[in-house]
């Protein structure tokens, strides 16, 4: 299957006060179309980093990146904005709603910016809102929200353009581990009907969710491993006793 | 104290941007300030100054030779009570001024006194006075010289009825009887005696020619009545040709710039209240962004007046700096505005008044402590653990749904109204300038209507001839009446009235002729048909109350006389303290009484500067003809536009700083909002759009609800003004179409004022943002 992601050689280095501070040595990085993906690290490890740059939210400082047969790297800011509306979806682990939107207007928006008609921008928000369990909550504000319900919405956010690929950066760390349970569960649910899903986090339990697991430390990928079975932790953790994550 | 005063200078150091924009504010306002004081004490201040440097005259008198001579005139002054002294008996003649083959105009000579004056003494201004001896010099007034542009070393020549006399121009004096204004020409200048004797002598005349002035300085100014009546008294009322007195140099001196004064200090406390409304902006904005900050200070101790003094203190700090600047602008930018107005006077530099340092950082302060209070009790009553959990507040007020495609847009929409206080606030200090904007377009539509058509301000004639004393009145109504051009022409002459029971002595004017022909400016009635009837200036009517039908009674000269009113009118001098009485009813009491000004009415295909010309010509040069508003608009009025639009753009910079501060803040608390939109995939110039948008919504509401509000108040005040200044009610006319234009204007002020955060705004870092989660 061609990947609908392709990292080479991807390297970021910041620079604060002076003091360069690698934070991905040069990764290499495949992901299949309808693949869930899963990269777990200790904090600092360079994951969100990963992220981000495969969202086209910073620029790597060498490498290329290839999502969906755009060159990330090679775009200007508008362009990797108009692609993370129309190819790829975000989710971030403080939900990062727009807090004076409501929760219908704020699955509306991404729909809008990309052109699409109110009518259908309120059509595909309903049709998620109700798949996600949060049809009655559609006029509340994010501030009106529990932290689970936040999260759907944002999820719903980054799904109601269809995008090639979904992100997701730690997307149950501010939640309690049944709420947790159930937006990974939703997550499942989008990947079986075809969804790519590339999701970083440090909780094996989550990882488990995944297809597959890349295990990250000090900025390069240093492993990887298949699960078959799915909410299995036993070969995750294996691993990180292995490397010593 | 002292933990108060470093946590403000903290504050302060922490938002560069805020407080050069809320400085740039406070010093417009106290710039203007500071040019409104000195133009006030330039105005009064300076011409008390000139008076008293100068010795001026209390009272001036124009006296006939034929009825009197100079030692009559000296018999009765020189014991006369109340007197502290008086200028020579001057002999004064009439003149035409020519440089070179272009006539000038008209004015009045005098001889070049040998020893130096008691009263009314004379400042040089340029060149010298005539040595004795010295022949076919002239020493010119300052503000004649300048008008005709004539310099010292300058031949002119001075036309009599024997011919004319080159001069050559060796001085420019002033005194206190200054004349800014051209309409109380022709100024006074000096001839060397013996020309003066060569001219006066050369005369064809029987009778001695021209007039004796003399001035009177007096101990007690207010006795200036009492002293006339003893001149009248001794020499003959008829002998007194025509009086002035100190107050009316004043009032023509005050006249000449007391509009500027009203102009800037409406627009100083416009522009105070716009710095008002950006501080007031500015420090909610910071404490709403220093909740956090606020909490922590309470959790160390600071107590609530601390915790307010903290912003008061930094307030008063911006006042003061602003004030110092503020006068230090003022001082610099009124010595060139008024550069014209401290010439009048003979100063060498206008400079703000001492106690104007004391004012304009008190106002300051004021202001500073006023745009303080509603913020500091905000912060006072943020509870600290609150604060802590919080951080900064959350927006307020329901918010707009996305009800269309373009989400950009409704982004900025729903934005401007999230902080309904401070999109209030901004849209005040915008309002501010669509306030002066408004004011600029309406009067400057006014003033346009009304110079466009003279006759709505009462302005009939197409020619104002003026004879000199070497024409008779015979000679020149046998001219006018034999032109073919000249349908209809009426006599004027000024003199003085006192209504019954009262000291105060008023301006009227006598006319006679074909008075119907011409539109007068009447309010309400019609011109007099009869010797018994008058027309009341709207001043005069207004404050006595006076109406149509109504008798008043009048006295001249002594002699007392009731006439009925048959209408009031508009009238444009001595704030409308005037009447219009018919000449054959002063006749009775003063029944020698000379006109010299007639007023013309020409054909529609009458050409009138031919006219003009055929008569100064037949004339050999010895009437002045004046074409009304050939000049363009009066001085004044070009004036007040220049100051109007300097005025508005002055607002208009107020209020891009207005928009640019609210806007700047906003962007500054927001920035994880843009963090988000772009990992959405807002592109930056989408963002850009939607805060320009931001700041279009508030500018455009403020425009529509502004406008209409502007208008009514601007026109009430434009009433008001014109009824206090005895011009009748005025309903200024509203040109909507120009008004259409501050829509664009505002439009553009805003998307400058919103440029700078927009393009911050689109620049945020989504990793930046994110990282700091």
């Amino acid at each position: 299957m061609n990947p609908i992601i392709e990292t080479k050689n991807l390297q970021k280095i910041y620079r604060n006060n002076g003091v360069e501070v690698k934070a991905l040595r040069g990764i290499d990085l495949s992901v299949a179309e309808a693949e869930f993906l899963a990269v777990m690290g200790p904090s600092g490890c360079g994951k969100s980093t990963l992220l981000y740059l495969l969202g086209g939210l910073d620029r790597p400082t060498e490498g290329e990146v290839v999502v969906n047969q755009h060159q990330i790297h090679l775009l200007n800011e508008s362009q990797r904005a108009l692609l993370r509306r129309n190819v790829i979806g975000f989710v971030f682990q403080a939900y990062n709603l727009i807090p004076n939107l409501t929760a219908a207007d704020n699955i509306e928006l991404p729909a809008l910016l990309a052109g699409r008609s109110p009518k259908d921008a309120r059509e595909r928000q309903r049709q998620l809102l109700q798949s996600l369990g949060l049809q009655e909550k559609e006029t509340l504000f994010p501030a009106e929200l529990s932290g689970g319900e936040q999260q759907r919405v944002a999820i719903a956010r980054a799904l109601v353009n269809q995008p090639k690929v979904l992100l997701l950066d730690e997307p149950t760390g501010n939640l309690d581990t049944r709420t947790g349970a159930r937006v990974m569960e939703i997550l499942r649910n989008f990947h079986v009907q075809g969804q790519t899903i590339v999701l970083v986090t440090h909780d094996p339990k989550v990882a488990s969710n995944a297809e597959r697991v890349a295990f990250m430390r000090d900025g390069i990928i240093e492993d990887e491993t298949m699960l078959t079975v799915p909410g299995n932790t036993e070969p995750i953790l294996s691993h990180i006793v292995q490397l010593e994550l | 104290m002292r933990a108060i005063l470093k946590q403000a200078i903290a504050n302060l150091s922490s938002r560069k941007l805020q407080i050069v924009l809320i400085l740039i504010a406070l010093t417009a306002a106290a710039t203007l300030l500071t040019l409104a004081l000195t133009t006030i004490h330039s105005t009064q201040g300076a011409y008390q100054h000139l008076f008293e440097r100068t010795r001026g005259a209390h009272l001036w008198l124009s006296l006939n030779p034929a009825l009197t001579t100079k030692e009559q005139i000296h018999r009765i002054l020189i014991d006369l009570p109340g007197v502290e002294g008086t200028t020579p008996i001057m002999h004064t003649i009439s003149g035409t001024l020519f440089l070179g083959e272009t006539r000038l105009g008209g004015i009045k000579l005098r001889e070049w006194p040998e020893d130096p004056m008691p009263i009314d003494q004379h400042i040089l201004m340029e060149g010298r006075s005539p040595d004795p001896g010295e022949r076919m010099v002239i020493v010119l007034d300052r503000d004649t010289a300048k008008a005709y542009n004539t310099s010292v070393g300058d031949i002119i020549e001075i036309l009599t009825p024997s011919g004319r006399v080159p001069l050559t121009v060796i001085g420019l004096y002033l005194s206190s009887n200054i004349c800014p204004a051209t309409n109380c020409w022709p100024p006074v200048n000096y001839l060397y005696a013996d020309a003066f004797q060569d001219l006066v002598l050369s005369t064809p005349s029987a009778t001695p020619t021209g007039f004796y002035e003399v001035g009177l300085r007096l101990s007690h100014s207010e006795q200036l009545l009492e002293v006339l009546d003893e001149v009248e008294e001794g020499l003959s009322i008829e002998a007194v040709n025509l009086w002035y007195s100190w107050e009316d140099l004043q009032a023509t001196a005050d006249g000449a710039t007391g509009y500027m004064n009203t102009l800037l200090l409406t627009f100083s406390i416009i522009a105070g209240l716009a710095g008002l409304f950006l501080m007031t902006n500015t420090i909610s904005g910071a404490i709403r962004g220093q909740l956090r900050q606020i909490g922590l200070l309470k959790t160390v101790g600071f107590t609530n007046p601390q915790l307010r003094w903290i912003y008061t203190v930094e307030s008063i700090l911006l006042s003061l700096v602003s004030s110092i600047l503020g006068l230090i602008l003022g001082g610099i930018s009124s010595t060139l505005i008024l550069s014209s107005v401290a010439q009048i006077f003979g100063e060498e530099i206008i400079t703000p008044p001492l106690w104007a340092f004391l004012v304009v950082p008190c106002c300051a302060v004021v202001l500073a402590v006023l745009a303080t209070l509603l913020p500091a009790r905000r912060a006072e009553r943020q509870s600290a653990v609150e604060a802590m959990r919080f951080g900064p507040e959350r927006p307020r007020g329901r918010k707009m749904h996305l009800i269309s495609r373009s989400a950009t847009l409704m982004l900025g929409f729903s934005e401007t109204f999230s902080y309904p206080l401070r999109t209030l606030v901004t849209g005040l200090v915008i309002g501010m300038a669509v306030f002066t904007l408004t004011a600029a377009l309406i009067l400057n539509h006014t003033f346009n209507l009304l110079t466009s058509d003279p006759k709505l301000i009462g302005y009939d004639e197409d020619l104002y001839i003026s004879r000199t004393g070497y024409i008779s009145d015979e000679e020149i109504r046998d001219w006018i009446e034999t032109q073919p051009e000249i349908m209809a022409y009426y006599v004027e002459r000024w003199g003085r009235i006192r209504f019954e029971g009262e000291d105060k002595v008023y301006y009227a004017r006598f006319r006679e002729g074909n008075l119907s022909s011409f539109t007068f400016p009447i309010i309400d009635g019609a011109i007099f048909e009869n010797d018994n009837q008058a027309l009341v200036g709207y001043g005069h009517a207004r404050e006595r109350g006076i109406k149509v039908g109504d008798e008043i009674v009048i006295s001249i000269e002594g002699e007392r006389m009731t006439f009925k009113v048959s209408g009031i009118y508009r009238e444009n001098s001595n704030n409308g303290r005037m009447l219009i009485l018919p000449l054959n009813a002063v006749r009775k009491v003063l029944p020698d009484l000379e006109v010299f000004t007639y007023n013309v009415k020409l054909s529609s295909e009458a050409n009138p500067k031919i006219v003009a010309d055929a008569l100064t010509a037949e004339t050999n040069y010895l009437t002045e003809v004046t074409i009304p508003f050939t000049g363009g608009l009066p001085q004044d009025i070009q004036m007040a536009k220049k100051v109007m639009l300097g005025l508005s753009v002055i607002m208009s910079v107020i209020a891009s700083l207005g928009i640019l501060s609210s806007l700047w803040m906003s962007v500054q608390e927001r920035q994880r909002l843009f963090g988000m939109l772009k990992a959405v995939g807002m592109t930056p110039k989408e963002i850009s759009i939607s805060v320009v948008t931001g700041a279009l919504c508030i500018a455009m509401v403020t425009v529509i609800l502004g406008v209409p509000i502007s208008i009514v108040g601007i026109r009430i005040l434009i009433d008001i003004v014109a009824q206090s200044v005895g011009f009748g009610p005025l309903q200024a006319p509203v040109d909507m179409l120009s008004l259409v234009s501050i829509l664009p204007a505002l439009a553009l002020i805003a998307i400058l004022g919103a440029l700078f955060p927009a393009r911050h705004a689109a620049r945020v870092s989504v990793v930046d943002m994110l990282r700091y989660e």
